[in-house]
């Protein structure tokens, strides 16, 4: 059976989501230097979820139509769903006769994907960073830097923030001292990190 | 007179059993012989002949098995420098491979004798075999690499002064230009290909010789492609070291020779060091062996150079004004049915002369490996990709070409299989 079964040559002639994203999350390259096929995935994603992609890219059939049908596959799909996508899955999606030496080809859309996904996490990494309010931290710091925590605090009754003692407490020991739980305290640091990360997107 | 060399082709064909074989129920086309050529009958009855009958090491037993081993192998070293025009065995040396005699080129001459400021001049065309061990070698004593251009056609920059230009890569200056231009009273070597596994083009060994000779330049030659399409005679060509390689020229993977001038050899030091290179070794010094086994550490491929010695007397018999007559007139037809599809870009010359049956294209936008694996897909084998000369990819300005090579055993059926096979591709994604 021929490699390039129709639906290869489909995607190879009429590619799928190529183009840019102005708005992408992350936009990477990706290429096989060997045979100078390159590619550019754009991943736009919010809350886990991959809204939107573009690819643009040049090389051989394989390759490229390897791109579109990807793209077909990942678009509003969940970012954790997407990266459990194997290379073998990609292999299957294209029909399983990929021989050894076109491996690469039909892979540089699943690498160039895999380095987009990479940035995506280190991205999130950043606007969330895993958890930059601890229960360790002092209250007036917090709302001092982050001025949107100052209502989360309201709402758990922590109107201490005027006061003078926050400006020694911890979040947590100012939370005990209102008699908050350990699980109401870690549900408060959630909030907290959670109003922060939003008002940065 | 095409006609009639084809019709005698038929002895030749029957003796490649592996062209008998069917590749996705089609036909076997072979045309990848730039990447290694497919072995008659009598190179693998010799192998396991070989194996079946006289397998022994050499140099070292006393028992008959030894004595018939080291002798054939020996044997084989005076078929090659009679084949080589050498003029005796000792300058002839055998190697795993072409890429391993260019290193020792590079490595037992290139660090005894160069200085730091030294220049190295290796031309654009060179297959990595040929151009990173001087890159490296450079790299590490301080010399400099300068790099000769080609011409429109592909053909090498020998004359002249035109063309020169410093260009920064990597923030290393290299000129690249015309021979004449890049020799100066530092030039120590000149690293050059006698044929383009690209392009296909058989370069002027013997104008470069000229230039060098009067010199005292060092003229160190990768003969692999050419060794299998045409006679060599290293005297006549006045070379100091010529590479090749047996499995492109019908013989066994795993044997490379190196040809050396004999003077020259015996300054330089063993490239590696071991067993049966040495003539004695104490805890204090060791003392090197004669020619050509100061070269030879560790048991070689003694199967393999065996049968390459078969192989060279293959070709011998078939005998170059055949094997010429017939390359250069497959050559023509392969070369005049390509240029009349629209849509392919050919590089290197569009004529035989000074060419050899290596056609490097690419064809309607399609990529190089799409090609090859659609022509796979009707059982023609081609090759794809850089060919192991990004350089020259990066002068050419593509990244990948398809290429085609033919051989003694190619007939006009294979082009004819190429040509439609391409086409098939042009309808499937052109």
């Amino acid at each position: 059976m021929s490699l390039y079964r129709e639906e290869i040559l489909d995607h190879y002639k009429h590619p799928r989501n190529f183009g840019v994203l102005d708005d992408a999350t992350v936009t990477v390259d990706g290429e096989n230097s060997a045979c100078g096929d390159r590619m550019k995935f754009a991943l736009k994603a919010r809350d886990g979820v991959l809204d939107e992609t573009r690819w643009s890219g040049s090389g051989c059939a394989l390759s490229m139509a390897g791109a579109s049908m990807l793209s077909e596959r990942i678009k509003g799909k969940k970012v954790h769903d997407i990266e459990s996508i194997t290379e073998s899955d990609i292999l299957q999606m294209m029909g399983g006769a990929i021989v050894q030496g076109r491996i690469n080809c039909a892979l540089l859309c699943f690498k160039t994907l895999h380095k987009g996904l990479d940035l995506l996490r280190s991205e999130q990494n950043i606007t969330s960073t895993p958890m930059p309010i601890t229960k360790k931290m002092n209250i007036s710091e917090v709302v001092a830097r982050w001025p949107e925590t100052r209502l989360v605090l309201s709402e758990y009754n922590l109107h201490c923030v005027g006061c003078h003692a926050s400006s020694f407490d911890t979040l947590e020991a100012g939370a005990k001292v209102h008699g908050m739980s350990e699980d109401e305290i870690d549900q408060m640091i959630d909030d907290l990190n959670i109003v922060i990360s939003h008002k940065k997107q | 007179m095409m006609c009639k060399i084809w019709a005698g082709m038929n002895n030749i064909l029957n003796d490649f059993p592996i062209l008998k074989r069917t590749v996705h129920g089609k036909r076997l086309v072979y045309l990848d012989n730039a990447a290694t050529t497919q072995k008659p009958r009598a190179v693998i009855d010799a192998l396991e002949y070989f194996y079946e009958h006289t397998n022994a090491n050499i140099h070292r037993g006393i028992h008959t098995l030894a004595e018939e081993a080291t002798l054939q192998y020996e044997k084989t070293r005076d078929e090659t420098a009679q084949f080589f025009g050498a003029s005796s065995r000792e300058e002839i040396i055998f190697t795993k491979n072409a890429t391993e005699a260019l290193n020792l080129i590079a490595c037992a001459y290139g660090r005894t004798f160069l200085k730091p400021g030294d220049e190295i001049i290796v031309s654009i065309a060179e297959h990595h075999a040929n151009f990173v061990p001087w890159q490296q070698l450079a790299r590490e004593i301080g010399a400099i690499v300068k790099v000769i251009d080609i011409d429109l056609e592909g053909r090498l920059c020998i004359h002249g002064t035109k063309n020169k230009e410093q260009r920064t890569k990597n923030k290393r200056e290299v000129e690249i230009g015309c021979l004449e231009s890049l020799i100066t009273n530092r030039t120590r070597i000149i690293a050059i290909s006698h044929a383009s596994n690209v392009l296909g083009i058989v370069h002027d060994i013997a104008a470069v010789v000229a230039l060098a000779r009067p010199r005292g330049i060092i003229v160190a030659v990768d003969g692999t492609q050419a060794a299998p399409h045409m006679e060599i005679n290293v005297g006549k060509l006045g070379v100091d070291f010529y590479a090749c390689s047996s499995h492109k020229m019908l013989g066994p993977l795993g044997v490379g020779v190196l040809y050396g001038r004999r003077e020259i050899l015996n300054k330089c030091p063993p490239f590696i060091t071991g067993g049966d290179m040495i003539k004695r070794v104490t805890l204090e010094k060791i003392e090197w062996n004669d020619l050509p086994w100061k070269f030879e550490a560790g048991t070689p491929d003694i199967a393999g150079v065996v049968a390459f010695g078969v192989a060279l007397e293959y070709i011998r018999k078939v005998g170059w004004r055949l094997i010429n007559q017939h390359e250069q007139a497959l050559g023509a037809y392969a070369l005049s049915q390509l240029i009349q599809l629209s849509g392919l870009t050919l590089y290197g010359p569009r004529s035989m002369e000074h060419r050899l049956g290596v056609f490097s294209f690419n064809f309607k936008g399609i990529h190089a490996h799409d090609l090859a694996t659609i022509l796979d897909e009707e059982g023609i084998a081609i090759r794809s990709g850089s060919h192991c000369a990004h350089p020259l990819m990066e002068r050419l300005g593509v990244h990948a070409t398809a290429r085609a090579s033919f051989y003694l055993y190619n007939t006009k059926e294979d082009v004819d299989a190429l040509i439609s096979g391409l086409m098939k591709a042009r309808k499937m994604l052109g």
